[in-house]
């Protein structure tokens, strides 16, 4: 070992940490070297002043604050509801905020649901700027329906190509002829028939059902509805379409828009509805046969409660037994729907393009 | 140095697992002023030392747990407060806070020091101001050293652990120990000729 070998040594030769070679090794240059002998001796006392320092004492406060400060750690944390309400002043108002938000965001989501009515809207508008006005009618005027125009041929499926003038030629979209077949003992004709509203698959089959019936379907129109009509006809006999009545059949659920499109048809072309007799709506009646007279009560009003109606009378005495009821213009059809599935309508609501957003039904049957 | 019991300690964290509180204050009146003394060089700073030491029984109070007995409840405690104090200094650095002329004096600045020497052997009052000199430049070489060497230095020629559990409490080899505290032992050396002159 050189001088740098055993100084480096006698640091741990001081604390007894070298092996008993390196430790005679160490022990016999120190013998020979004055040096070393040295440099050992100023390490030894470097040593005994670092022992020589004096121990502090720590702060007296400080077992204590340790203490406390564990025993603050140790308590028990607040509780899920503490968390969520304290401190009062402050999370009670939030959270109260917080709530009227949702409760408002799912109050306008309820109501986003759009009735099936507003979503044809814009096709029906689309149907009457393409649909012909008749010769004698200005523009602007509600047409009226009239026994010459009821009594025109309409022109159907299966008629020859020499029919009807209107059938092949016109290209305008005519809204379905009424699903229902004639009523064969009904002696008086009806303004305006109104569709069903069962489920689409009925619908669907009432539609198919419906129009050989339709063929022979003596029921008046009105004069407009007949025009739109035989429109329609025309459409369905591949005379030719307008691109009204391609984009109306594309696209879309038949069935459905058939029914939605003669619903508004037979709606914005039946006559004027009587005056409100209380200023609250225009008042229509319609009588519904059916077998059970009992039961079909219950099944009307759950009809009217479900459709957001209001019951305002109820007569169920004697044989001739009615209800009056408050709704809105838009609901009507979904009624008349509700109603052909407990019986057969024979008198149809009078019923047109009211102002009022309310109506007035008197159902007898 | 303190004499630890072992078989004591092993008692005590025990009870002190179990959540006896009493447990843990004993331990902490124990070995609070070691672990302060050991904060106090390696940091320079007397409130430093003392924060330090409460967050010291703080963790190993919430990580008493962990404590597997593998080293003596002195080491494990010394580590953690190694540990704390290296962030403290951290801290201390980004702040420029470090103060370079030692702890404030806790009961009047011009009062001496508290000596242990055996009255039999009581210094003259020429030799407790040398003493006096000696220990403030001490620590004031002590705090010029770097972290890694001061550490070494404080465990072991300050409060005379073995090396044993200096490599425990500072997680490292026993070369490197022997490394570090030769090289630190020469610093403190060369500092205290420089200052002192024919002290050594």
């Amino acid at each position: 070992m050189n001088h740098t070998e055993i100084r480096r040594n006698l640091s741990a030769y001081l604390d007894n940490e070298l092996d008993q070679e390196e430790r005679s090794l160490v022990e016999a240059h120190l013998a020979e070297c004055p040096s070393c002998r040295r440099a050992l001796q100023e390490l030894t006392r470097t040593i005994e002043a670092l022992r020589s320092l004096p121990q502090e004492e720590p702060p007296p406060w400080l077992t204590a604050r340790i203490m406390a400060r564990v025993r603050s750690e140790a308590k028990p944390k607040n509780g899920f509801w503490q968390a969520i309400l304290y401190p009062l002043h402050v999370k009670l108002p939030l959270e109260a905020l917080a709530l009227l938000c949702i409760c408002i965001t799912g109050y306008y989501l309820a109501r986003s649901t759009s009735p099936e009515m507003q979503l044809t809207e814009p096709h029906q508008q689309e149907m009457q700027a393409q649909q012909p006005l008749p010769p004698q009618q200005e523009p602007g005027k509600r047409p009226t329906g009239t026994r010459q125009a009821q009594k025109e041929v309409i022109p159907v499926e299966g008629n020859p190509p020499g029919g009807p003038k209107g059938a092949g030629k016109r290209a305008e979209y005519a809204p379905p002829p009424p699903l229902r077949p004639a009523d064969p003992e009904r002696s008086e004709p009806k303004p305006t028939p109104l569709p069903q509203s069962p489920a689409p698959a009925a619908r669907r089959d009432a539609w198919r059902q419906g129009d050989d019936v339709r063929q022979s379907d003596a029921v008046p129109q009105p004069a407009a509805n007949l025009e739109w009509r035989q429109s329609r006809e025309s459409v369905q006999t591949g005379a030719g379409g307008s691109k009204a009545a391609a984009k109306f059949e594309q696209g879309y659920e038949p069935a459905g828009r058939r029914y939605q499109a003669e619903t508004y048809g037979a709606w914005q072309n039946a006559p004027t509805p009587s005056p409100p007799h209380d200023g609250q709506g225009a008042q229509f009646t319609m009588t519904l046969v059916t077998a059970d007279s009992e039961g079909v009560a219950v099944a009307i009003e759950k009809a009217i409660s479900d459709l957001g109606g209001r019951i305002i009378r109820r007569a169920y005495e004697g044989e001739n037994r009615s209800i009056t009821v408050r709704m809105k213009r838009s609901r009507v059809a979904e009624l008349l729907g509700r109603l052909e599935r407990v019986g057969r309508i024979q008198t149809r609501p009078d019923s047109g393009s009211a102002d009022s957003e309310m109506l007035e039904i008197i159902i007898r049957w | 140095m303190t004499e630890f019991n072992e078989p004591e300690d092993i008692q005590l964290v025990a009870s002190w697992r179990d959540g006896d509180l009493s447990a843990f204050e004993t331990v902490v009146r124990r070995y609070q002023a070691k672990l302060f003394n050991i904060s106090l060089r390696i940091l320079g700073n007397y409130e430093d030392a003392g924060e330090v030491v409460q967050d010291s029984f703080l963790a190993a109070h919430r990580g008493i747990d962990s404590f597997r007995h593998k080293s003596r409840l002195f080491t494990w405690l010394t580590s953690i407060t190694i540990n704390t104090a290296r962030n403290r200094a951290t801290k201390n650095r980004s702040r420029q806070h470090l103060e370079i002329s030692g702890h404030p004096q806790p009961h009047g600045e011009c009062e001496e020091i508290p000596e242990r020497e055996p009255t039999s052997t009581a210094p003259s009052a020429l030799e407790q101001l040398e003493r006096h000199e000696l220990h403030l430049k001490l620590r004031s070489c002590i705090e010029q050293l770097g972290a890694d060497f001061r550490e070494v230095l404080v465990l072991r020629d300050v409060e005379n652990m073995a090396y044993e559990e200096v490599c425990s409490a500072l997680g490292i080899r026993p070369g490197t120990l022997k490394s570090r505290l030769f090289r630190a032992r020469e610093m403190i050396k060369v500092c205290l000729k420089r200052s002192l002159g024919e002290f050594l």
